[in-house]
């Protein structure tokens, strides 16, 4: 299926029929001062997928059967910090953009995140890259900040040589085309597939350039897992299963696959019971456990209506479960406080702008 | 008497291509549904065994469909294949056109199981229903079950609608083993009687590899809500074909506590899983799992009765 629809969209997949966007296509685009990320890239890469995938919580079988979008579409993710997740679809000529409107969609906190399906012909892998440069020029451009994210997608299960490999040559196929076309940005590069959970290990890595506390979260997962003999902790979106931080070893994809499984199971037996652990007050004093036959534990402990942290350790640690309770008290007690922290902040913020503003119009007066 | 009664035999029918042998491979071994798009079709007659609840044990006759099996199970091998059945499933293929042509196959498997089984149970399953657009579901259902009593009489005979990418397959297969199992009846009685005395909202006990339904007792009944242990069934195998994947492991226990609610699964006997929930805010999780300890010595008892002998 998914194959049979690629061919028929191929010959048109670069030589679109260049749209520019509509006034309406720009306005679901731009948002105020939350952080955006951006899903530009070919037609038929697999954009609206990832979203589906990660958004909202379809199987990635179900994926197969989407038709190509043809209009803007916007997602927010309501969590610590508030996060908009844009489909922009192919078709649309982001290169032609006035400056103006250059500026709306590329100004502020926002990520590029370039989908490039790695398995196409050779001819749209090329024109793939170019139009990634194109993009990022114009993005640069108006906002020199901004962080140039490349999926390579749709690897799922090919080995990790092959995956390297084609990693390398779009890299080196990207150096050439920004030496030619003098450009200077930072891409970071992620081999994905939403068929395992690379998609949200490559996401969550992207969303936390974007939130300025990350770096404080993963000192305190970091503490907490050394001084609870813990394997590894994550601070998970509940909706989205994207992890806001985890401690400072290396990620093992199988802990933190387990980890999305075991979120999907609370969310589907607690619905069971008509009840919710997430998006309400009566959430945040939720928590969990899973033992497995091999020695993992799992426990999770909600810190708000939006996020929770999974702490992952071995059984050998279950009679010193009191103590690890204790510790998951203490750090909720502290992340907490960081996130007031960062309400409060914001608050002071609004209030000056809204002080500024007073200001000005007494002046025109 | 208690070796050879201990093995019921089912039988499973159908037109080649039905989905036996996925359906069989989704409930016993650890399939996910859209694996079973690499199995092969069934030749002749494969034989599983699966014990389920303490001595009992399951002999599955997934039969191969094709034309030259079918008509060979009528002729030759006719006695051999229907005599001392438990139970014959029949599967009907919802997106194969000719129902009519499998009516016949039906009629002749109803003929032999009245003359070698006159005891045997009959699960008629209306399957690949997801394939059926869903406003159809419910008049397809009806029409072809007035079809299937129509030829089935005053015989035992219930009828599913199944698919095996949404729980009404563990609907079925629970139906399918508990008509099968000799001490259900006890094992209700019994978890009535913890759910009084531990005072727990709700409880259910399903069989260990299959995650299938056994019985379960609500404390009061919850208004709206029937009994959800289909979907409970599929959301546990997922979760634990998940961990197979990964780590081919298994859960030894799930806690989940949210504000005045505790739910508790847990491994139970040797072959059964228990899920246990309160909502009284007096209880803790450490109580509730000594009380699931405490009633386990006794399920123990019932699940292996030679052992009070």
């Amino acid at each position: 299926m998914q194959y049979s629809g690629e061919q028929v969209m191929a010959p048109s997949g670069y030589m679109y029929s260049a749209n520019l966007p509509t006034p309406e296509d720009i306005e679901c685009m731009i948002s105020n001062n939350v952080p955006r990320l951006l899903f530009i890239g070919l037609k038929r890469s697999g954009k609206t997928s990832i979203l589906n995938t990660v958004c909202h919580q379809k199987s990635p079988q179900g994926t197969f059967h989407l038709d190509g979008s043809t209009r803007v579409e916007r997602f927010e993710l309501l969590s610590i910090c508030n996060i908009t997740f844009v489909d922009i679809p192919g078709s649309l000529d982001l290169e032609r953009l006035s400056d103006e409107d250059a500026e709306l969609i590329f100004g502020g906190t926002v990520a590029i995140v370039f989908v490039i399906d790695a398995m196409t012909s050779d001819r749209l892998k090329s024109n793939s890259v170019m139009k990634l440069c194109s993009i990022a020029k114009k993005a640069s451009a108006v906002n020199p900040n901004i962080n140039c994210e490349v999926l390579i997608h749709k690897l799922d299960s090919q080995t990790i040589q092959f995956k390297t490999q084609i990693q390398r040559m779009f890299e080196r196929h990207v150096q050439d085309e920004s030496y030619e076309t003098k450009l200077d940005v930072i891409f970071t590069y992620h081999v994905t597939s939403i068929f395992n959970c690379s998609i949200h290990v490559a996401l969550s890595k992207i969303l936390q350039k974007l939130v300025p506390q990350s770096s404080t979260f993963e000192a305190l997962l970091s503490n907490f897992v050394e001084r609870s003999d813990s394997i590894q902790a994550y601070l998970v979106d509940l909706s989205s299963r994207l992890f806001f931080a985890k401690d400072s070893g290396a990620l093992d994809p199988d802990v933190y696959e387990l980890v999305i499984h075991y979120v999907d199971l609370m969310e589907d037996i607690v619905k069971q019971q008509d009840l919710s652990f997430r998006g309400e007050e009566s959430a945040t004093s939720g928590g969990g456990l899973v033992e497995l036959d091999d020695g993992l534990v799992m426990v999770y402990s909600a810190i708000n209506p939006f996020v929770g942290v999974v702490n992952v350790f071995r059984s050998s640690m279950l009679d010193r479960l009191s103590i690890i309770e204790y510790n998951i008290k203490a750090l909720r007690a502290t992340l907490q406080e960081t996130l007031d922290y960062q309400e409060q902040q914001q608050e002071q913020l609004r209030q000056r702008f809204q002080q500024r503003r007073q200001l000005a119009l007494r002046s025109l007066e | 008497m208690i070796a050879t009664s201990d093995k019921k035999k089912i039988l499973l029918l159908g037109k080649s291509g039905s989905g036996k042998t996925s359906m069989r491979s989704i409930i016993f071994s650890h399939y996910s549904p859209t694996e079973t798009r690499r199995l092969g079709p069934t030749m002749d007659v494969e034989h599983s065994t699966v014990r389920v609840f303490g001595s009992l044990q399951l002999t599955l006759w997934d039969c191969g469909g094709q034309e030259a099996f079918m008509d060979s199970y009528f002729t030759t091998q006719r006695e051999f294949i229907f005599k001392n059945v438990e139970m014959l499933i029949y599967v009907f293929d919802m997106e194969f056109r000719d129902f009519d042509g499998e009516l016949l196959y039906f009629e002749n498997c109803l003929q032999s199981i009245q003359l070698f089984s006159k005891e045997a149970k009959i699960v008629c399953l209306l399957h690949k229903m997801d394939l059926v657009a869903a406003d159809l579901q419910e008049t397809v259902v009806r029409e072809k079950s007035e079809e299937l009593t129509k030829r089935t009489g005053n015989m035992d005979v219930r009828i599913f609608s199944t698919s095996i990418f949404e729980p009404s397959l563990y609907r079925a297969w629970s139906h399918i083993m508990n008509s099968i199992m000799p001490n259900i009846e006890a094992i209700r009685r019994h978890l009535e009687t913890f759910c009084k005395v531990a005072d727990v909202t709700e409880v259910v006990l399903f069989e260990r590899t299959s995650f299938l339904a056994i019985a379960g007792y609500q404390l009061r009944e919850i208004p709206g809500k029937g009994d959800t242990f289909d979907v409970l069934s599929s959301i546990l195998k997922s979760f634990n074909l998940a961990l197979n994947n990964k780590r081919s492991a298994s859960f030894k226990i799930v806690r989940i506590r949210l504000d005045g609610f505790i739910l508790i699964i847990t491994n139970f006997t040797k072959n059964t899983v228990l899920m246990a929930t309160t909502d009284n805010p007096n209880m803790t999780p450490a109580t509730l799992t000594s009380n699931i300890r405490i009633a386990c010595e006794h399920f123990k008892k019932l699940e292996e009765p030679e052992a009070m002998h």
